[in-house]
C-alpha cells in the first residue's frame, strides 16, 4: 500500500510539538509496511488535496492563522471535496476555525471557509491539561486558544456532561486539544490509524503495533495528571 | 507619607524575617504594595535603570551588566535572587531603600519577567530595556510567544533605549515600532552554522511585517539567522554590537572586530549574554578598556555549564530550560558540533509542578532528528518520563539500541563505563546535581 501524507502549513501552524502528530503516524504506518510520503507544505507551495490520505494541521499564533486563512482559501472546492468523500483531516488547535464560516477576532472579524457549519467567537484564552473521559479510555492532551466555537450544527469531537468541545464530520476531526495529541494517546492512535488503513483497504490485516514507549509514557502521564487534580 | 510608611512597614517586615532566618522571599514587597499600590512610583532612583527581559538567560546577562557596572567604580542595586517580577522586585528596593526612600545605588540592574514589565516600568522607569530573546517557553504560563512580545511592547517607555536581539525576528520587530530608540547585539555568521535546518520548529518564518516567507541566508538556530523578506526588506541587516569573529582554539570571540576577550565555552547563548551586556556598557558610555578586562574574567555560572575530566573522558553537564525548546536545541546543537564520539544524557525529575501543570509536548518542538548521526552513540534517557524522550528519540529515527532508558540517574556511572567518548548531561536543572554526584562516582 502506498500512502501520501501532507502536514499543511508546518512552519506557520506547528504550535506546540504537534509536528509529533505527524512523525509518529508516519512511523507507524512504515511499520505496518505501508510505503508512506509526507509532503511538509506552506503558505504558497501548490497543494493537490485530492492526492493526500491524510491532511494534517497544527495550532498557530492568530496572526499565523490568518496568514494560513489567505492561502487555504484557494484550495476550498478540494477541500469540500475532501470533507465530503472521507478523505481523514486532522486539525488540531485552532487550525480547524479555518474550516468554519467565520472567525470573529476582538480586533476584526474574518471570513472562513465555510466548510463546516460553525463559527468562532474569540474570548479569554483558556490554558490547561486536559484528562478526558473519551469512550472507554482516559485521553490526555492540553489546550491553549481563546477561540470558541458558537452556533455549531456539527458534530462535536469530544463531549460529556460538562463539555463539549472540537468538530467531527466523516472523517474530518478539528479538535482544540494541542500539542502531539497521537502520541500522547495510544488508544487513539490506534484506532485512528486503523481507520485510515481501512478507509484505504477494507482487507489490510495490521501487524500488531509496537507501543511499549507510547504505552509508558501514556501511563505515567494520566497518573501523573490524577495526582495533580488531587492536589 | 507613602514613601515613609511603606518604607517603614517593608524594613520592619524585612527585619522580621531576618530575626526568624526567612529572608529572601517575596513577601515584603507584596505585603507593602498590596497596602500602598504606588508605593513603588514614590522612590527616588538613580539614573541608570537597566531592565533585562526575555525567555532565557535574564539571569546571566543581568549578572554580566552588573559586574561591568561594579568593575567601572558604580554601586549597584541588582535583584540577584531573581525575584523578577513586581514583588520580587519590590522586596529587592525595600532592601536597598533609605530611610528618605531613595534607592542610594548609582545604578539599578533588574531582571523582570516578560509579562511583569508593563507593570514593573510603571512604577520605574527604565533608561534602558534589554530583550534577549522570545522563544517557546512555559506554554501553560506564557500562552504564546506572540502574546509575550506584545506584553513586552506594553512595558516600552518613552523614557527608554532599547536592545534587542538583532539575529531574531521577533524581537527585531521593536526597530519596526521604535526605529529611534533601538539597538541590536548579535552574532555574525560562524563557520558551522546551518544553511538549512529542515527540522527544527519554525517560530518566525514570515515576516512579522507584510506575511511574505522570509530568506535565511545562515541560522544559528529556530529562526534565528540572517534574516531577508523578499516583500518589504525587513531583515536582520547591520547589527550594532555583533560577535564578528569567533576563535574556537583561543577559545574567544571580538565583538565589532575591535575588542576581543576570552569566553570559555563557546556556547551560542553565552555568547549573546556577553555581546548583549556589552551593548549595555557601550550605550552608558563605560570606558572600552576596562569594559574589555571585565568581560575578560567573566565566566561562565557553574550552574549553567560545568565540565570535569575523569579517566580521559570530558563529562559535560548544561543546564537546560523545561518547557524551551531554545535552550535544549541550542546545547543539542552545541554538543553536535564538538568533535569525537559522545554519549548524551537527558532527562528530568519534575516539570513545572510549581504551576501544576504537566505537558511534554515541547519534547517534540526538540531537533532531535539532527542528533541523530554516528557521533552520537548513545542517548541515555533517563528519569520519571524516560519513556517520554525514548519516544522522541524513536521517533527521531534512532536505532533502538543506541536508546537507553533509566527511572532515575543512579547507577549511571555503571552504565556509563559500557561506553566510549565524552559524556554531554543535557539536563533540565534538578538534575544537574544528580548527574555531577554520578559523575563524580565514575
Ligand atoms: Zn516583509
Amino acid at each position: 500500500m502506498k500512502m501520501k501524507l501532507a502536514f499543511l502549513y508546518h512552519d506557520l501552524l506547528n504550535l506546540y510539538g504537534e509536528s509529533g502528530n505527524v512523525r509518529i503516524l508516519e512511523y507507524h504506518l512504515r511499520e505496518q509496511g505501508i510505503d508512506v510520503e509526507v509532503d511538509y507544505l506552506s503558505l504558497d507551495d501548490p497543494k493537490d488535496i485530492a492526492s493526500y490520505d491524510w491532511i494534517y494541521m497544527g495550532c498557530g499564533v492568530e496572526r499565523s492563522l490568518i496568514l494560513a486563512l489567505t492561502d487555504i482559501r484557494k484550495y476550498k472546492n478540494e477541500l469540500a471535496y475532501a470533507i465530503e468523500h472521507g478523505t481523514h483531516i486532522l486539525a488540531t488547535g485552532n487550525s480547524f476555525e479555518l474550516f468554519g464560516k467565520e472567525i470573529r477576532m476582538p480586533s476584526k472579524s474574518y471570513k472562513a471557509l465555510g466548510l463546516l457549519d460553525f463559527s468562532t467567537e474569540y474570548k479569554t484564552r483558556t490554558v490547561h491539561d486536559l484528562l478526558l473521559r473519551y469512550g472507554e479510555h482516559v485521553l490526555v492532551g492540553f489546550e491553549n486558544h481563546s477561540g470558541a466555537t458558537v452556533d455549531s450544527r456539527e458534530e462535536a469531537f469530544y463531549h460529556d456532561d460538562e463539555r463539549q468541545e472540537g468538530i467531527r464530520r466523516i472523517h474530518f476531526l478539528g479538535t482544540y486539544t494541542i500539542g502531539p495529541l497521537l502520541v500522547r494517546n495510544p488508544f487513539f492512535l490506534k484506532s485512528y490509524m486503523e481507520e485510515l488503513i481501512h478507509s484505504k483497504d477494507p482487507s489490510f490485516r495490521l501487524k500488531p503495533m509496537d507501543m511499549e514507549l507510547e504505552d509508558a509514557a501514556y501511563t505515567t502521564a494520566v497518573s501523573t495528571l490524577k495526582e495533580l487534580r488531587l492536589q | 507619607m507613602i514613601r515613609f510608611l511603606g518604607t517603614a512597614i517593608g524594613k520592619s517586615i524585612l527585619l522580621a524575617e531576618r530575626l526568624f532566618h526567612k529572608d529572601g522571599s517575596t513577601f515584603p514587597g507584596k505585603f507593602v504594595i498590596k497596602l500602598f499600590p504606588s508605593y513603588l512610583s514614590k522612590l527616588k532612583y538613580p539614573d541608570k535603570v537597566i531592565m533585562v527581559t526575555g525567555s532565557s538567560g535574564k539571569g546571566s546577562t543581568t549578572s554580566i551588566i552588573a559586574n561591568l557596572l561594579r568593575n567601572s567604580g558604580m554601586t549597584v542595586c541588582h535583584n540577584i535572587e531573581g525575584s523578577n517580577m513586581i514583588r520580587g522586585i519590590a522586596s529587592t528596593m525595600l532592601k536597598h531603600v533609605t530611610w528618605g526612600g531613595k534607592i542610594p545605588e548609582d545604578a539599578i540592574v533588574l531582571e523582570v519577567d516578560e509579562r511583569y514589565l508593563k507593570v514593573v516600568t510603571k512604577h520605574i522607569r527604565p533608561n534602558l530595556i534589554v530583550l534577549n530573546n522570545l522563544t517557546r517557553d512555559q506554554p501553560p504560563r506564557q500562552g504564546n510567544y506572540d502574546l509575550v512580545y506584545r506584553e513586552i511592547e506594553k512595558g516600552v517607555t518613552d523614557s527608554a533605549e532599547l536592545l534587542c536581539n538583532g539575529d531574531d525576528p521577533i524581537t527585531k520587530q521593536m526597530a519596526l515600532s521604535h526605529p529611534d530608540k533601538f539597538h541590536s547585539f548579535g552574532i555574525n555568521r560562524m563557520t558551522n552554522d546551518f544553511e538549512d535546518l529542515p527540522t527544527a520548529v519554525k517560530d518566525c518564518a514570515y515576516c512579522p511585517k507584510c506575511g511574505r516567507k522570509m530568506n535565511y541566508a545562515w541560522y544559528h538556530y529556530g529562526t534565528v539567522g540572517d534574516f531577508t523578506c523578499p516583500g518589504c526588506g525587513f531583515s536582520r541587516g547591520k547589527v550594532d554590537y555583533a560577535v564578528t569573529d569567533v576563535d574556537p582554539v583561543k577559545k574567544s570571540i571580538t565583538i565589532n572586530r575591535d575588542l576581543s576577550f576570552s569566553v570559555d565555552p563557546l556556547l551560542l547563548f553565552h555568547m549573546y549574554n556577553l555581546a548583549a551586556a556589552y551593548g549595555v556598557a557601550d550605550l552608558l558610555k563605560l570606558p572600552k578598556k576596562e569594559v574589555q578586562a571585565a568581560l575578560d574574567r567573566e565566566k561562565i555560572s557553574e550552574k549553567i555549564y560545568s565540565e570535569t575530566e575523569k579517566k580521559g573522558r570530558r563529562f559535560i553537564a548544561i543546564n537546560c530550560k523545561a518547557e524551551n525548546n531554545a535552550t535544549y536545541n541550542l546545547a543539542h546543537y552545541y554538543t553536535l558540533k564538538q568533535p569525537g564520539p559522545k554519549v548524551l544524557v537527558m532527562g528530568l525529575r519534575e516539570i513545572s509542578r510549581r504551576y501544576s501543570h504537566f505537558d511534554l509536548s515541547w519534547v517534540y518542538d526538540l531537533d532531535l532528528e539532527a542528533l541523530n548521526v554516528p557521533d552520537v552513540q548513545e542517548v541515555i534517557c533517563a528519569g520519571p518520563y524516560a519513556a517520554d524522550f525514548a519516544l522522541r528519540c524513536k521517533l527521531a529515527g534512532f536505532p533502538k539500541e543506541k536508546v537507553i532508558r533509566m527511572d532515575t540517574l543512579d547507577g549511571l556511572a555503571k552504565r556509563l563505563k559500557k561506553t566510549t567518548g565524552d559524556v554531554y548531561g543535557i539536563l533540565n536543572f534538578d538534575y544537574i546535581p544528580p548527574f555531577l554526584e554520578e559523575v563524580n562516582k565514575y
